[in-house]
């Protein structure tokens, strides 16, 4: 296990490089040009020119990108070019913001969507289940944008129960939190539900209640416990999509987390800084794999790595 | 368990009310985050308004582009290649040390160096050297006559002993000057704060404390304003700006901002190059509905590359009012009674796209079939000035001396790629006209050149101008003495104070 952990986690290097390789070059495809964003309208081609220099732009591109992964081994992630500021203490600064956010989202939809989906699935049918299936189908309809909006102009302007942007307290992190878990809820929802049905017509669940075994006892110990595979992993999957930056989230409540970085810094090709920020999430999204794969071995027993 | 619930409300009742104590302090706002602290570097708005909080200048200038003097005391031409500064005494930065000549020939020497990368380094070209005879005395020596130079001057003073301590990168993050406000602390996309300076030269502040909080959604924004949870907002949408000011506990500030928007159309491209197509497609522009419909009457419609606030504002120009009939003509006799097809590009603007698309169903009456093609600035941006798009919908902001709205624009010097004359315009009269103005400092001569080259440059219609926004900020009446500047943004801070409620 531990053999297979480490096996793992060194993947990541040259999966990292891989990305990293096609990213830089794909940035230099796009049209638009760093230093020509960064001058002023009225600037010259002289001007421009002295932009790029200053900046070390006016390199080789393969140059630029060996001293960027030269720097990254090294720990130094380089220097935004609009910020002026080091890449890395910037993400680091962000990434509380945004981790924050993601776990609360996911404990939020775990809490309510898991739940639900068992009581659909057992109840399959009934109004609970009907409940659970148009609340799962709503919140997979709804834009985050619009739920957003819809929270703060209620709770925050009608009500005034909660702050309407920003982070600070706890209080501060009800309506991103809320809007964000709405569409990863009702994704768990479904997929319990789903696997739950499947699980509970399988010939060891029929075993357990020949055994004389509660309902309960069913349901939680026996059913639940092998349909969570698959919910493991559509929440390691939409809980890597959320660390991956919830742009729009951070934008309607002012969030000040990684993802709107990651925006600007693409819309302004802030070299150092869509790299510095491809590099944290290809490394979490892939964390969170390894964590998902391990999860599974401590769910289902009969899975083994070696 | 009960006690405990108890004990949790009131801690946090009294962490509520333990923020609002602090009755002394502006919370501000803005649509963007800053990026950059030093004022060398700091050229997007969001970045300027946090520095013109921090850093003092040698000049400023009011909404009607008079030179008001700050750090200066005076400043004088002995001829048409010197300017002379005299500087107050007594200004003070942050640490307590003197702003000397020094601090102000330091500033401008990094940013006219070309490995300091100054994004403005363009404006500082044509100074020879900067002599600094005593403390308080700063000579700037030019290669040429440059009559906008003082406008290129209201860049905050860096205090150069803390930059050769610290680094450039490090006053980037904590900024140091002699502004009205002193520097607390940056969490990054989440707020800036600035705290009174009591040393101020011109006085501390009333107000204590300012925070500062991007908060880039404009619904958000606005509704932050509205309950309270900030004083000032930046950037209000035209359309919310009627409900705004309708409202009692909201004052609306309205403003020219600092340019105009335009259709740019290639001067050397078909069938663009004919003067009579781009005069046609002038007076098809329904200028007022598009102030009405799209802008909700706030701006106002232009016929000049000069804003109205200009002393070189000339209103007696050829104006091509919407007119279709007189278009067709036009159209016919440049051999295009059919119409043709043309593109019009644009970046992501909702209202930019809703301009396009008024233009696109006033075209189509005269035959003129009009695609819209929006895209990313970064990209759009790039076809501009690679000259690859035959039409777009731009605006061009932070006019200040007429120079720096018609040099770089209709110069035939400065055709794209090596300048910003993106319509790819030549009128030799005109490139004679703009040489003359920027090297005469005579005010008379400069408004009569400039008069002569605005009715030629509208004449031709090399750009066919749309509107002059205004720029939009609201601010809760507790906030008292505080206009928002288009130039200088929060600035006037210093100066304002805050009722309790």
């Amino acid at each position: 296990m531990l053999q297979y952990t480490i096996y793992r986690i060194l993947q990541i290097i040259p999966t990292v490089i891989g990305v990293s390789l096609l990213v830089f070059f794909l940035i230099w495809l796009i049209p638009g040009d760093p230093a020509q964003l960064l001058a002023p309208e009225e600037a010259s081609a002289e001007d421009i020119a002295d932009i790029r220099r200053s900046l070390g732009l006016d390199r080789p591109l393969i140059v630029q990108y060996g001293d960027w992964i030269w720097g990254v081994a090294r720990g130094d992630w380089g220097i935004s070019l609009f910020r002026r500021r080091a890449v890395l203490p910037e993400l680091l600064a962000r990434l509380p913001a945004t981790l924050e956010l993601a776990l609360a989202s996911m404990a939020l939809s775990l809490i309510v969507a898991v739940p639900a989906g068992v009581i659909s699935a057992v109840k399959q049918n009934t109004v609970w289940d009907n409940i659970a299936r148009v609340g799962s189908l709503l919140g997979l309809s709804m834009p985050n944008f619009w739920v957003g909006i819809m929270l703060i102009l209620l709770v925050a302007y009608h009500l005034r129960w909660l702050p309407a942007s920003g982070r600070g307290t706890w209080l501060h992190m009800i309506l991103p939190a809320v809007t964000l878990g709405t569409s990863m809820m009702a994704e768990v929802m479904r997929v319990t539900r789903s696997t739950m049905l499947e699980v509970i017509r399988q010939d060891y669940i029929r075993t357990a209640r020949a055994k004389g075994l509660v309902e309960n006892a069913v349901t939680y110990k026996h059913a639940l416990r092998n349909a969570l595979i698959s919910v493991v992993t559509v929440v390691g999957l939409q809980l890597g999509f959320r660390l991956g930056g919830t742009v729009i989230i951070e934008q309607v409540f002012a969030y000040p987390g990684v993802g709107r970085l990651a925006y600007q810094s693409m819309l302004q090709r802030d070299i150092p800084l869509v790299m510095g920020t491809l590099l944290m999430f290809a490394l979490l999204f892939l964390l969170i794999n390894v964590l998902v794969d391990l999860i599974y071995a401590w769910l289902d027993p009969r899975i083994h790595y070696a | 368990m009960h006690k405990r619930l108890i004990s949790l409300v009131l801690t946090l009742v009294l962490t509520a009310l333990a923020s609002s104590a602090l009755a002394n302090t502006v919370r501000v706002g803005v649509g963007a985050e800053a990026t950059t602290l030093d004022p060398r570097h700091a050229t997007d708005v969001a970045s300027a308004q946090i520095t013109h909080l921090v850093y003092a200048p040698l000049v400023v200038w009011d909404e009607n582009l008079e030179i008001v003097p700050v750090v200066a005391e005076s400043f004088e031409n002995p001829d048409d290649q010197t300017w002379v500064f005299n500087l107050r005494e007594g200004v003070m930065f942050h640490d307590g040390v003197e702003l000397t000549s020094a601090d102000v020939a330091y500033t401008y020497d990094t940013m006219r160096d070309p490995d300091f990368g100054a994004a403005n380094i363009g404006f500082y070209r044509d100074i020879v050297d900067i002599e600094t005879p005593d403390d308080y005395t700063v000579i700037f020596n030019l290669e040429a006559p440059n009559a906008p130079f003082i406008y290129y001057l209201g860049v905050g003073i860096v205090p150069m002993h803390y930059v050769e301590e610290h680094g450039s990168d490090h006053l980037a993050q904590a900024p140091m000057g002699a502004g009205a406000f002193e520097f607390v602390e940056w969490r990054t996309g989440e707020q800036i704060v600035l705290s009174a300076f009591d040393d101020y030269f011109e006085g501390r502040p009333a107000i204590d404390e300012i925070v500062v909080r991007p908060i880039p959604d404009t619904i958000t924004r606005t509704i932050e304003l509205e309950i309270g949870g900030v004083h000032v907002v930046d950037n209000i949408d035209p359309l919310d700006a009627e409900r705004l000011a309708a409202q009692d506990d909201i004052d609306l500030m309205r403003q020219l901002d600092t340019g105009f928007d335009y259709i740019g159309l290639h001067n050397q491209m078909e069938p663009f190059d004919d003067v009579r197509v781009r005069q046609a497609i002038a007076h098809l522009i329904p200028r007022e509905d598009i102030v009405e419909q799209v802008y909700f009457g706030t701006a106002q419609v232009a016929y000049t590359p000069i804003i109205p606030q200009s002393w070189a504002h000339e209103e007696d120009v050829v104006r091509f009012d919407y007119d279709p009939e007189r278009a067709m003509e036009l159209l016919a006799d440049a051999g295009y009674e059919d119409g043709f097809a043309m593109t019009i590009d644009l970046s992501e603007n909702p209202l930019r796209r809703q301009i396009a698309e008024i233009l696109q169903q006033e075209f189509a009456q005269v035959g003129i079939d009009v695609s819209i093609r929006e895209r990313e600035w970064g990209a759009f941006y790039d076809d501009v000035l690679q000259g690859n798009v035959a039409s777009f919908i731009l605006g061009w902001r932070a006019q200040t001396d007429p120079d720096r709205g018609l040099y770089r624009q209709f110069h035939s010097r400065n055709w794209i790629p090596e300048g910003a004359n993106r319509q790819m315009y030549r009128n030799e009269r005109v490139d004679e006209l703009l040489d003359e103005a920027r090297m005469v400092t005579d005010f008379d001569l400069r408004q009569e050149l400039y008069s002569e080259a605005q009715q030629i440059i509208v004449e031709e219609a090399s750009y066919v101008y749309i509107l002059y926004p205004e720029n939009l900020s609201a601010k809760s009446p507790n906030l008292q003495n505080f206009t928002y500047s288009p130039y200088f943004y929060f600035r006037e801070l210093k100066d304002a104070a805050l009722a309790a409620n």
